[in-house]
């Protein structure tokens, strides 16, 4: 409201990508090979990615470049294995002229095979554009099984790259992907000279391409969050020397104040239809943390719990009727669920320990929380009637839980004892735990929706 | 400058030193800073607390202000301590809280207003932290003001666990973190 500044300047904004043409040409066949994600134990399915080939060493460039990223795409859901372009026995002169010879890749054990062509139009104009068509293949069935055509601007080659990955993900395991999204995440270091750890607001693709810090760190910033249409991103800061909410919009870098209430401002969370934003406040109440949703059009702020001791952590559920919130209330921090009114607060988490941080998942069926067991900390999910827990991870430091778009993998942020911190991603099996590739240390990661 | 050098020789000095002086809860909390001598560990009443968010507050600051934090810490201590997930003050908290009421008392013209921090150990979410660093600010404030303190001087700010005094990952460190400090303006 009063507090308005330019952060950074714009780059690389998301509205852009509306330039972006898709042209589906084939009803894909229903595939026979496929991933089933309950299923842990499966084998990895074995898929050949040949590079997108063009007419000239720029455009197969590129193609080489686009197929990199699908490949480490696809690698990093631990679902598939990536056949060695070294042991591909058709060329990609073989396979431009007669298309592709599925004999040869089943001698190589391939299920999948994805091909394509890339061409660069414009080259020479300022606003280079690029066609990208490909099909993805049954190797043993002989059939396509998915094909399309995206047409956009140059520089938007890793959002395709990531739309052609979601969609070879989905024909495959026949839900949504989650590639083409982006991490925001509190970026952490200690330039020379520096006595405290430096907080920046960091923005990444989802596989750590696109790095750009929006902040300068001179002012503490925590607990970025995503609105739903990606645009705008909510964030608890100091700069004022309180804690205060920041809505920061990512086309136009203007930051303006979420509003200046008294006392501790934090955990801000955006309502699925990005109306709304729940918070905690302790307003004139002091000491008395309390969770607040604020409808962001009226400016008008509604008081949700009244117990005395700490409430905080709101996270909407997706139909946006509901509220999962952490609260001291029993003794010891424990998970609760009440509807967005404040009304009918009902116990989620019984269990031993200490629960905080629940995160209610993109698909409805579960809540991520982050538990304190025996000393150590987990990343865990337990379904909203509170029957069944599951801890996902254990850590010195587990916290901050994040769902991929599609709801099927949790990154979090992990502190080891080392005081090392980094944002890592672990699937709802339980398996494939990876660090995320931030240039510095990285904490407080948020997810945003897909990305059309 | 001469105080920079010390601050920062001292931080590993410290560590030994502060469970040799007993009796003395200013220095168990390591608010003073001590120098290693051949007579072994000295307080060092010149110097400014070793915790680096107080030196780097008293960077820049009228000289008079440094002089009162100085005399603050010296006869009062400008901190209390809590228990893990506890905003509840022990005795030996309100026994600290009554010193320091009873300078800001006798220094009242030179208090023009007082910040409370709350601070928390590594061991909670940063949510959580934020909140309970928020009750244990106030929860001082507000025994600060049962001892006769004017509350409309007092501002409360939570940090939650953004700004540890000891970045070790140990038990003794967990303690020292988990603090409510009263800065004077």
């Amino acid at each position: 409201m009063k507090y308005m500044k330019k952060l950074f300047t714009p780059a690389l904004t998301l509205s852009t990508f509306f330039m972006l043409s898709v042209l589906m040409f084939a009803q894909p066949a229903q595939a026979l090979v496929k991933i089933r994600l309950t299923d842990a134990n499966a084998d990895p399915m074995p898929i050949a990615l040949t590079n997108f080939s063009g007419a000239t060493s720029e455009e197969n460039d590129l193609g080489k470049r686009m197929v990199g990223l699908i490949s480490n795409n696809l690698k990093n859901t631990g679902l598939f294995n990536n056949i060695s372009e070294r042991a591909f026995l058709q060329s990609d002169d073989s396979l431009r002229l007669n298309g592709p010879i599925f004999k040869e890749w089943r001698l190589i054990n391939a299920d999948v095979l994805l091909v394509g062509t890339i061409e660069i139009i414009g080259p020479e104009t300022s606003q280079p554009k690029m066609r990208v068509v490909y099909r993805l293949y049954d190797v043993h069935d002989e059939k396509q099984l998915a094909a399309k055509a995206y047409t956009a601007s140059l520089e938007f080659w890793r959002h395709i790259g990531h739309r052609v990955s979601d969609d070879i993900y989905t024909t495959l395991t026949g839900e949504k992907g989650y590639f083409a999204s982006r991490i925001v995440y509190i970026g952490e270091d200690a330039p020379r000279g520096m006595k405290i750890v430096r907080k920046r607001l960091c923005v990444m693709d989802q596989d750590g391409g696109s790095q750009q810090c929006l902040t300068d760190g001179k002012a503490l910033v925590l607990t970025p969050r995503f609105s739903p249409n990606s645009q705008t991103i909510i964030y608890m800061s100091y700069a004022n020397g309180k804690p205060r909410l920041y809505l920061l919009d990512l086309p136009t870098g203007e930051q303006t104040i979420l509003g200046d209430f008294e006392g501790l401002n934090s955990s801000p969370q955006f309502s699925p239809d990005g109306e709304s934003v729940a918070m905690t406040l302790t307003m004139g109440h002091e000491g008395n943390p309390e969770v607040y949703t604020m409808d962001l059009k009226k400016r008008k702020l509604k008081r949700l719990t009244t117990y005395r001791g700490i409430d905080t952590s709101p996270s909407y559920s997706p139909d946006g009727k509901k509220i999962v919130f952490n609260s001291d209330r029993a003794g010891k921090p424990a998970l609760y669920i009440m509807d967005t009114d404040g009304n009918r607060v009902q116990r989620l988490t019984y269990g031993e320990g200490r629960y905080y941080a629940p995160t209610w998942s993109p698909r409805g069926d579960l809540i991520a929380f982050v538990k304190q067991l025996n000393g150590k900390f987990h990343i865990g999910v337990i379904d909203p009637e509170g029957t069944e827990e599951r801890l996902l991870t254990e850590g010195y430091l587990d916290e901050s839980p994040t769902w991929s778009p599609n709801g099927r993998v949790i990154v979090f942020t992990r502190q080891q004892r080392s005081g090392d911190t980094h944002v890592y991603s672990i699937d709802l099996t339980g398996y494939n735990l990876r660090r995320l590739p931030t240039p510095t240390q990285a904490s407080d990661p948020a997810w945003s929706p897909l990305i059309k | 400058m001469m105080k920079k050098a010390l601050l920062t020789v001292s931080s590993v000095a410290l560590l030994a030193a502060c469970s040799s002086v007993p009796g003395n809860g200013d220095l168990a909390q390591g608010t003073y800073v001590t120098g290693t001598t051949t007579s072994g560990s000295v307080l060092m009443p010149d110097t400014l607390s070793q915790d680096p968010f107080v030196s780097e507050m008293n960077d820049g600051a009228p000289s008079e202000l440094v002089d009162l934090r100085k005399d603050f810490i010296r006869r009062a201590g400008d901190r209390v301590h809590f228990g893990f997930d506890s905003a509840s003050l022990d005795a030996e908290a309100q026994e600290s809280l009554r010193d320091i009421a009873k300078f800001i008392k006798k220094n009242e013209g030179r208090v023009k207003s007082i910040t409370i921090e709350g601070h928390c150990d590594e061991r909670g979410t940063r949510e959580y932290n934020l909140a309970l660093g928020d009750r244990r600010a106030v929860s001082a404030k507000k025994y600060l003001v049962g001892l006769g303190i004017d509350a409309a001087k007092i501002n409360t700010i939570s940090y939650g666990k953004e700004r540890p005094v000891d970045p070790r990952h140990t038990d003794s460190a967990w303690q020292r973190n988990r603090r409510a400090v009263v800065v004077l303006n």
